[in-house]
């Protein structure tokens, strides 16, 4: 412990100072490093609610970096060999199985959702829908995901490298790029 | 002690949770590995490339797992390999099972699904 109660640790090799009952992830991001995540990092209670494959994610090689608290004297090491090699393979498997073409156009609730918005076009020209909550949802998250379609971080690479499959090594690099960079 | 080693595999795939990534996706694409190597018939250079990435895969799910089971999964086939290397180069190259057990006719018919053990 150091002043006034807060908790001293080395993140990669950078001595930083946090609140008690930080985790080791937000204390990461609070200190500009950044550690690539396939979730959205949004506030405390809606990681929890995420499904723990989600929450499992960002970089929980050989700690649960994100759910763990800081503890004193702790040395986190977020860019290792042994991390990024564990990242890109975990990448791999989680890909391995990810339907091609994405479900991102495939999902329900958007579906629904346009095809509810172009009956009422037609029975009442010039009014305006507004998508469902769950659409309004999907449609608006914020960040890259493997699991929530509208976000899907394969369907983007593979509009980026303008492939139909996620299968093409284009679209792998990329993707190995984001959770691995010095790979 | 290929077999031995697949049927380990294949308890801890069906016993995994599903909560993390490493084991729940790394287990099945184990028991297909060894699966595959079971049946023979591979060449060297896949050979190679399977070793590899079982080595890449083990190193993943023993480090990146949260709990036991998740990083205990590569240990039966990583122990085959370091002391059993000669029978599994048998199965995979020459298509020979020392023991009798993986090319015997029932084996090439089907896998027979085994006691407590679904296949």
């Amino acid at each position: 412990m150091s002043a006034a109660g807060m908790i001293e640790l080395t993140i990669d090799g950078k001595t930083v100072q946090v609140p008690p009952g930080t985790t080791v992830f937000d204390a990461a991001r609070m200190n500009g490093i950044t550690i690539p995540t396939l979730w959205p990092p949004a506030e405390p209670d809606a990681r929890r609610s995420l499904s723990p494959l989600r929450r499992w994610i960002p970089a929980r090689a050989f700690s649960e970096l994100h759910a763990s608290g800081c503890e004193p004297n702790m040395k986190v090491q977020t860019n290792s060999e042994k991390v990024l090699a564990a990242r890109k393979t975990l990448l791999e498997l989680l890909m391995s199985d990810h339907p091609s073409p994405c479900a991102r156009q495939e999902n329900p609730a958007i579906a629904n959702w346009k095809r509810w918005r172009r009956k009422r076009a037609s029975a009442r020209p010039g009014s305006r829908a507004a998508p469902s909550p769950v659409a309004t949802m999907i449609l608006r998250s914020p960040s890259p995901s493997i699991t929530t379609p509208a976000s899907c971080v394969t369907a983007a690479f593979a509009a980026a490298t303008k492939s139909k499959t996620i299968s093409s090594s284009a679209v792998w690099a990329k993707a190995i790029q984001l959770v691995s960079p010095s790979i | 002690m290929l077999d031995m080693a697949l049927n380990a595999v294949k308890f801890y795939r069906n016993e995994s949770c599903g909560k993390c990534v490493p084991c729940r996706m790394g287990s099945q694409k184990m028991v297909e590995i060894l699966t595959r190597w079971t049946h023979g018939g591979i060449s060297e250079s896949q050979f190679a490339a399977d070793l590899k990435l079982v080595d890449d895969l083990s190193a993943a799910m023993s480090q990146t797992s949260i709990c036991g089971l998740g990083q205990i999964v590569p240990a039966p086939v990583q122990s085959v390999l370091k002391h059993f290397r000669p029978e599994v180069e048998a199965h995979v190259m020459k298509g020979q099972c020392p023991s009798g057990i993986c090319f015997s006719a029932a084996n090439r018919l089907a896998e027979l699904p085994r006691v407590g053990i679904r296949p």
